[in-house]
């Protein structure tokens, strides 16, 4: 596996950025579009989101300080375009955000690209009972079971912080489930 | 916290952790994507470069052009006005000798004001005093013994016939301004216009 470090450089360099950009979005296409569609949901909004934020990354690569590293730096980049068209879809709408993630999780029902049970359904339904940032945190911590550190960094909050709010999304949607 | 504390405080989550979030992609998707986004980025690329504008201006230029115009129109206008000469202070005057010669205009009097005030009534009066005379040869007629009924019928009748060709041929003194015809004048306007001398005059000269 190629160094970050190593990636970076060839991503600022003329000649070899067309390849590295090729390793840097088979590196982290998947895991990106997952964080990505478990906030926007349906595929077709996900694929857009990737796709403008790896043109991000590739556009701004030359602002990249390298003080963090470039794997939170691309997950913060998607995480603010996935957060940014879900409140432009939503005043786009004329609704409050909680109305939008209803009507989100309600299309799920008719998606051809959700093979859920029905109590994968009801677990999204629950999910969109939390404040936003509880919602990241929770999909993060027990779908994609992200280092608390790493979290951290990517949304730029305490460790404690970050901890206390996982402690009581999971304690929300267990009884959200149970009262189902 | 880990699994085990998930399991202790939210069994039922703990239970369906494996199942993951239900969620589907299309087939051959994370395949296809890196030629998808490099052909993406590939494509904004070359219209970012053939929108750039290729062509190039000197350094300053934009920042003198103001100067090269001024003293170019200075040039011309001087060029223009080389064998020309005028006065001193030409310019300086010339508001005031334009407003003095505004001042002593002559005044132009209006035929439709003399119409008005003097030559109709002149002309009705004496039509009036000639019929009454014939009619009445036994007395003497003056204008006091008309009643202003009989002046009345008698224009009614269409006894007053005056039209813009004989006026024209009798007063052929008068020049006509047109600008007058369509103008309302006010009493007052014709009062200060006509004093007592003009009137008499007008009077001798018809």
């Amino acid at each position: 596996m190629i160094d970050e470090n190593q990636l970076v450089s060839l991503l600022k360099n003329s000649k070899t950025q067309e390849k590295a950009f090729r390793n840097l979005i088979s590196l982290y296409k998947e895991r990106i579009y997952w964080h990505i569609r478990k906030i926007v949901l349906n595929h077709e909004d996900t694929d857009d989101i990737l796709q403008n934020t790896f043109i991000k990354v590739f556009k701004n690569i030359h602002s990249f300080n390298e003080e963090s590293k470039l794997y939170t730096w691309i997950y913060r980049i998607a995480t603010n375009e996935a957060i940014t068209f879900i409140n432009k879809k939503a005043k786009q709408r004329q609704v409050d955000l909680s109305e939008l993630q209803t009507q989100m999780t309600h299309n799920l029902q008719q998606d051809e690209l959700f093979n859920g049970e029905e109590i994968q359904y009801i677990l999204q339904k629950a999910i969109i009972t939390l404040p936003q940032k509880q919602q990241l945190v929770f999909n993060m911590k027990y779908f994609d079971e992200m280092k608390y550190q790493e979290m951290s960094e990517i949304l730029d909050t305490s460790v404690g912080a970050l901890k206390a709010s996982y402690f009581h999304a999971v304690k929300k949607i267990e009884k959200y489930i149970k009262a189902y | 916290m880990n699994k085990k504390e998930i399991h202790k405080i939210a069994p039922i989550l703990s239970e369906i952790s494996h199942l993951g979030a239900g969620f589907d992609v299309p087939k051959n998707y994370f395949a296809a994507l890196e030629e998808k986004l490099v052909s993406e980025m590939n494509i904004q690329s070359f219209q970012k470069k053939s929108k750039k504008n290729n062509f190039q201006v000197p350094p300053t230029y934009f920042d003198e052009i103001e100067k090269k115009v001024i003293s170019k129109l200075k040039v011309e206008s001087f060029g223009k006005n080389a064998n020309k000469k005028m006065p001193e202070n030409y310019f300086d005057t010339l508001e005031d000798r334009i407003t003095q010669r505004i001042d002593n205009r002559p005044k132009v009097i209006s035929l439709k004001s003399r119409l008005l005030k003097v030559v109709f009534p002149l002309t009705i009066a004496a039509s009036l005093l000639l019929i009454f005379t014939l009619s009445n040869n036994s007395k003497s007629v003056t204008f006091d013994s008309i009643a202003t009924n009989d002046i009345q019928n008698w224009i009614d009748e269409g006894n007053l016939e005056l039209d813009a060709y004989n006026l024209a041929t009798i007063y052929n003194d008068i020049e006509l301004d047109e600008s007058y015809f369509g103008a309302s004048i006010s009493d007052n306007e014709l009062q200060e216009y006509l004093d007592l001398d003009t009137i008499e005059q007008l009077i001798l000269e018809n």
